[in-house]
């Protein structure tokens, strides 16, 4: 039987094809799918997101990690239904309205699913009736907001104050995007910021209160 | 000594950039600026059914381009000129990519569908037929009719090869493709760079005809080949990448370039600096911060490494104090001053080029 640990490597190196014949025989080996996802997969996103914090690797071989995990959940996630095991935080995410860059917002996305959130992503161009309809219909502890263009940034501060107005339980608003500061955050609100991928994944795990 | 004329006088703003270039002075170092208009504009009024059809309107566009230069005060080393512009993703359309227009910006639709298509994007030869670049090649006609030598026509806003990729593909697929194809994606990019260069060399020839000399976007002068380098794609990747890929694009894209000012964009694109500056015959940096990441006087580190790499440097200032911290830290040589914000008034902005000239000696 395969060791845990390989899996986390073929992660970590984006390797796809690797990742799913280990996953397949850690299945048949008779490891629960859970584990599975737990102690191989989630270990593998975390060092990618850690090296992507360091500037040790970037978009690209994030982009390659991503996918291999994607393709090992293709597999566990019709087991882990079935044995109606589900991640315990939900995150949504969006870019907000006006803008049309995502490639941040899909690192985001992809990082928190790496840290088994499950995620609901809202796409581009997001109004803030359509986040908060969201936030409600998932029950969301996280509601992330992503803004590329200045212009595009008074549609946050828009869609944080509607956000904030319907008093929603446990759900925590967390903003990014090139031109976002943690003072622009504190200026409209927002209960948290990051700069980066990898530091979303940290700060999002103490906004629900989840252990690091 | 009296301070010289606050007008623009090509002569005088030309010989300031020629100097520039090589990070020399003749007085004080060039500066654009620009001054809020007392009153608003007159612009045209649109009768347009769509956006598109507004963006592709010579007649229009060139008439809004007549009413801004011809109500501003064209003050010290401001080029007045028109930049013929249906959005940044004109290059490329030379491989069929169809633009979708917005208010202020325009995008274009992905042509590129799978990895295996770049090998029909590599047989393709660059089409200089399509709408987007008649309309570039009719606004360039009817400008120079209109502005009698008044004004100049500015080289359009080319982007080079893996920006190119990026439009045609979408730079995440772009991403994985270098990882799984690189060769591949090698191939399709230096396809890119040589489209690029005849698309220079065409409008080159074009806007020297007019009898004018190079300037573009960004308001530099130069009589003979000059132009903006630059990869807003290459802050998604390493710096192995940066330099196995991207880099033989962008020298092939400077080759007919006399005069270079690379484009550097985004605290993202930092990490590539060392490598923009080993670029053979690179003459300055337009460091471009980006909002939020500024003033300009917070990266006086960066701009010291580019002088000390004998490259000039364009700096995009916030406003005049930021612009003047930059200049008593670095001195007059091989800075370009940008005053991004507009002057109140005519009288603020002469004072703003007399105190500039005395802090040149
Ligand atoms: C790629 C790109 C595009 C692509 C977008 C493709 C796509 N699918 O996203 C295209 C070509 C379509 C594009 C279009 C435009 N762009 Co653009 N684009 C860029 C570019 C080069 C890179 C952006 C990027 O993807 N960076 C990489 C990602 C990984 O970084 P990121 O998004 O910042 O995300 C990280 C963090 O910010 C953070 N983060 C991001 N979101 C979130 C959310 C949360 C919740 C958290 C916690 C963290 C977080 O984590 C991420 C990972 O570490 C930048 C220039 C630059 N160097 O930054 C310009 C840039 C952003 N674009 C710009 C502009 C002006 C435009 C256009 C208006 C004009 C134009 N036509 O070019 C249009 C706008 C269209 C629209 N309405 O949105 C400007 C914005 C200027 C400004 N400050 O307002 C920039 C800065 C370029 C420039 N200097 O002019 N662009």
């Amino acid at each position: 039987m395969p060791h845990l640990t390989e899996l986390t490597a073929a992660v970590a190196a984006g390797k796809r094809t690797d990742t799913v014949r280990l996953t397949q025989e850690l299945l048949a080996a008779g490891v629960a799918p859970q584990t599975i996802v737990e102690t191989g997969l989630v270990p593998g996103m975390a060092i990618v997101g850690d090296k992507f914090k360091r500037n040790e690797i970037f978009v690209p071989e994030m982009l390659v990690a991503a996918r291999a995990m994607k393709e090992a959940l293709k597999i566990l996630e019709p087991l882990l239904a079935i044995a109606g095991i589900k991640p315990k935080y939900t995150a949504l995410i969006g870019t907000v309205q006006g803008d049309l860059h995502d490639i941040g917002k899909n690192l985001i996305s992809m990082m928190w699913r790496g840290a088994n959130f499950a995620v609901v992503d809202l796409g581009t161009n997001v109004s803030p009736d359509k986040y908060l309809a969201a936030a409600v219909e998932h029950k969301a502890n996280i509601v992330g907001l992503s803004a590329l263009l200045t212009t595009t940034m008074p549609a946050m501060k828009e869609t944080v104050r509607i956000l904030k107005a319907a008093n929603l339980p446990d759900m925590k608003i967390m903003i990014g995007g090139a031109p976002i500061t943690q003072a622009f955050a504190d200026e409209i609100g927002a209960d948290g910021y990051a700069a980066d991928a990898g530091t979303a994944v940290d700060i999002a795990r103490k906004l629900v209160g989840a252990a690091a | 000594m009296k301070p010289p004329a606050h007008r623009f006088i090509p002569e005088v703003a030309s010989a300031r950039y020629e100097a520039w270039w090589r990070c020399a002075r003749v007085d004080r170092p060039p500066v654009s600026l620009w001054v809020k208009t007392p009153h608003p504009l007159r612009a045209p009024r649109s009768t347009h059914a769509t956006l598109r059809e507004r963006w592709l309107d010579v007649e229009y566009q060139v008439d809004c381009a007549l009413t801004g230069l011809e109500t501003n005060p064209i003050l010290g080393d401001t080029v007045p000129s028109y930049l013929p512009n249906v959005g940044p993703d004109l290059s490329s359309t030379l491989f069929g990519a169809e633009l979708v227009f917005g208010e202020n910006t325009s995008w274009c639709q992905h042509t590129v569908p799978e990895t295996a298509d770049w090998e029909r994007f590599i047989a393709t030869p660059p089409d200089f037929d399509n709408v987007y670049w008649r309309t570039i090649d009719a606004m360039i006609t009817r400008a120079a009719e209109r502005f009698a030598g008044r004004y100049y026509v500015a080289m359009p806003d080319l982007h080079g090869s893996f920006d190119i990729l990026a439009g045609v593909r979408g730079p995440e697929n772009v991403c994985l493709d270098l990882m799984d194809e690189p060769e591949l994606v090698r191939r399709a990019s230096l396809h890119a760079s040589r489209a690029y260069v005849e698309a220079y060399r065409r409008l080159y020839q074009r806007l020297t005809a007019l009898g004018q000399p190079s300037t573009t976007w960004c308001s530099y002068l130069h009589t003979g080949p000059a132009y903006i380098p630059s990869c807003d794609f290459w802050c998604l990747v390493s710096k192995e990448i940066a330099q196995e890929y991207v880099r033989p694009t962008i020298e092939l894209e400077m080759a007919p370039l006399e005069r270079s000012i690379f484009h550097l964009d985004g605290p993202q694109a930092l990490h590539h600096l060392d490598l923009m500056l080993r670029l053979p015959g690179l003459n300055a940096v337009q460091w471009v911060f980006g909002s939020g990441h500024g003033p300009a006087a917070k990266w006086i580190d960066v701009y010291r490494r580019c002088l000390a790499a004998g490259k000039a440097l364009q700096i995009l200032a916030d406003d005049p104090a930021d612009a003047l911290t930059v200049l008593r830290e670095l001195g007059p040589d091989g800075l370009w001053l940008t005053i991004c914000t507009p002057f109140a008034n005519t009288d603020e902005a002469t004072d703003f080029l007399d105190t500039v000239h005395r802090l040149s000696p």
